[in-house]
């Protein structure tokens, strides 16, 4: 082939590959397949119009202001908890009247710690934009020894927040892979995308086992999460991260309490009575002295959780993968061909830390 | 260049095709017309649920062939993020008839838009019958309209009900055929519609034959014990890629008198299923 035509020929490929149309699998089997995610922004509160007035540099012995704006963009949500602390500010000092800091919104509201000086708000509501002002002295030409210096002036903004993340996966009957067998059909379901909610740290789903799964195979999946934001989220603190799975994957599975990476535990109780409690499904599980009791796990509108049980690091924004192996129903015995569940992770009340700040060169005055 | 160039831009343009059979995936909406003998309308009072509200599902069902359908079942195998009533049964419904009812569903709690398939399967009983004019010519009719040339005056005629089940027959000779001899009948079973015919279940299906044709024997059928000219099915017929093993009978001729006209008549009952799936789209509150 003449080599005009070989760009013409690999873009045909490359449209096909990426068409909609069911049934070709475009270069899947060349790269393994991908699932589409739908993923709300990380950013939910930024600072935005960060200046200094007057514009620096700042003469010795004279006020200025630094100031920012703080806003909650997201349309529907309220944060919790946010606070607006400064914590340094180098040579230069927070300019106060009878010892209240003169910093807006509300000077009176600012509480002056040891070093810090912080501004809570029980609730920032969507959409809301407040203007922190922090009023400040620069230092006079006898402590600079009218020589020009620099005012580091930082400051943290936290806040609480909770993460989601939800994904589907379709099971279907032995009975059913047959009848597509038999009649020269395939599977023509479709693997929706996985929704990540908005927030800066997000939960990323990763189906290890291909869909659809068969009736009684292994379905396993792995989580990881990373922090994509630009604050600062160490680590997702214990008990904090949630994972729910429907609970007809735990019931099938040798050991339920195990079936997720060690650090996570399956919300449930052990119990030596031989019913279920209201709320709670038998499961098997357990290691040791516990065998030769029965294992619940707690079942909330149809679906078990696991929860971390330490706390997990984030190295470099992201968790190691969190690997969770369950087993789908019988869904033979049940008489149902195909059947859609819904997965879903959550992390609950992480505190969120964003850092600011802005360097104030300071000039002597004549 | 120019030949190629076009050739992408029909790539480009029929790239986003979805559901490459031929029908777009509408919300809120299914409907099943490929079936020769059934018709089933899905259609909600709103493609966009919000979460933990409620959705009218309105259901029509039609009997668009020519057999009673009966113990028809319509059940919602795969309700996706609802809840609600998910079995339908019908007794029975005639040719021509339809069946109408709504359903109340609720929506789960989500926390974000998802996009949700519910699967539905129906199944059904109900039957086909093909049956097809044999002649037989004593040997000096045969020969005297052979001789005249008319022979194709005698015509054979086929009927067969209009349902999911096509049965075919054909022959080793073409008709009419003369006296005493060995003819064989091949049978052909197809399934012409949109879902799953598993299979014909021993006993489900009668072969009848007229005098005309006699001492006969079909694969997979045995003969029944009170008449001879009947056959009945002894071996399921499984259904692979919507056909199943074909059936070869065969016959020996017999004409009483000059024209000895007969049938072959096969009914076949059996039980058929079709899926489909309605997407309907839940939003958080």
């Amino acid at each position: 082939m003449k080599t005009q035509y070989l760009i013409p020929v690999v873009a045909i490929l490359l449209v096909v590959s990426v068409s909609g149309c069911v049934g070709f699998d475009g270069f899947k089997s060349w790269f393994g397949p991908t699932q589409a995610t739908v993923e709300q922004t990380p950013d939910i509160l930024i600072t935005t119009n960060q200046r200094t007035i007057p514009n620096p540099p700042i003469l010795a012995d004279s006020e200025f202001t630094v100031m920012f704006t703080l806003k909650n963009q997201d349309q529907t949500q309220s944060l919790r908890n946010v606070g607006v602390k400064l914590y340094d500010w180098g040579v230069c000092n927070p300019v106060t009247e009878s010892g209240v800091p003169q910093f807006l919104p509300d000077s009176d509201d600012w509480y002056i710690g040891d070093g810090f000086f912080l501004r809570t708000f029980d609730e920032f509501f969507n959409l809301e934009e407040k203007v922190i002002e922090f009023n400040l002295m620069a230092p006079d030409n006898q402590r600079i020894g009218n020589i020009e210096t620099d005012c580091p002036v930082k400051w943290e903004v936290n806040y609480t927040f909770s993460s989601r993340s939800q994904d589907d996966f379709t099971a279907i009957s032995k009975e059913r892979k047959r009848e597509f067998d038999v009649s020269g059909t395939s599977w023509t379901g479709t693997n929706q995308a996985q929704y990540v909610g908005i927030g800066p740290v997000k939960m990323y789903f990763d189906f290890k086992t291909p869909m659809p799964v068969q009736s009684e195979s292994s379905i396993q999946f792995g989580i990881t999460v990373v922090d994509k934001g630009s604050g600062i989220y160490p680590k997702i603190e214990k008990n904090t991260m949630f994972i729910k799975v429907p609970k007809e994957w735990v019931e099938n599975v040798d050991d339920a309490t195990t079936a997720c990476t060690t650090g996570f535990q399956l919300v449930g109780k052990i119990d030596a009575s031989s019913t279920a409690p209201a709320g709670y499904t038998p499961v098997s599980g357990g290691t040791g002295s516990i065998t030769a009791l029965a294992v619940y796990a707690h079942v909330e509108d149809g679906y078990v959780v696991y929860t971390n049980d330490k706390d997990i690091s984030l190295y470099n924004r992201e968790s190691s993968e969190i690997i969770c192996r369950f087993k789908a129903p019988d869904l033979d015995t049940a008489g149902v061909p195909e059947k859609s569940y819904f997965i879903s992770a959550n992390i609950t009340d992480y505190d969120y830390r964003l850092l600011g700040s802005q360097t104030i060169h300071i000039k002597p005055s004549v | 260049m120019k030949t190629l160039l076009i050739l992408l831009l029909a790539v480009v343009l029929i790239s986003g095709c979805i559901n490459f059979g031929g029908s777009k995936a509408t919300f809120g909406l299914s409907e099943v017309t490929s079936n020769p003998d059934l018709y089933l309308k899905i259609q909600t009072s709103s493609d966009t649920i919000k979460s933990e509200r409620y959705v009218q599902m309105e259901f029509v069902i039609e009997n668009k062939g020519e057999a009673p359908l009966t113990n028809v079942k319509i059940t919602a195998y795969d309700q996706c993020m609802f809840t609600g009533e998910s079995v339908k049964e019908i007794d029975e419904i005639r040719p021509n008839r339809s069946s109408q009812w709504n359903w109340k569903w609720q929506a789960s709690e989500v926390e974000f838009d998802r996009d949700c398939t519910v699967g539905f399967r129906t199944t059904y009983d109900t039957y086909t019958t093909s049956a097809i004019t044999t002649n037989v010519l004593s040997e000096s009719e045969y020969y005297t309209r052979e001789e005249e040339g008319k022979l194709n005056e005698i015509t054979s005629s086929e009927s067969s009900t209009a349902n999911s089940l096509r049965i075919n027959m054909g022959f080793s000779e073409p008709q009419p055929w003369l006296d005493d001899e060995k003819i064989f009948v091949y049978v052909d079973y197809n399934d012409v519609g949109g879902g799953l015919l598993k299979e014909l279940e021993k006993t489900n299906v009668t072969i009848i034959v007229t005098p005309n044709l006699a001492d006969g024997e079909c694969s997979s059928y045995e003969t029944d014990s009170v008449n001879p000219n009947k056959f009945i099915l002894d071996n399921p017929l499984k259904f692979i890629s919507k056909s199943a093993p074909s059936t070869t009978c065969a016959f020996t001729t017999n004409a009483t008198q000059p024209i000895e006209s007969g049938s072959i008549t096969i009914t076949a009952n059996y039980k058929y299923q079709f899926d489909n799936s309605l997407l309907l789209k839940v939003t958080p509150k």
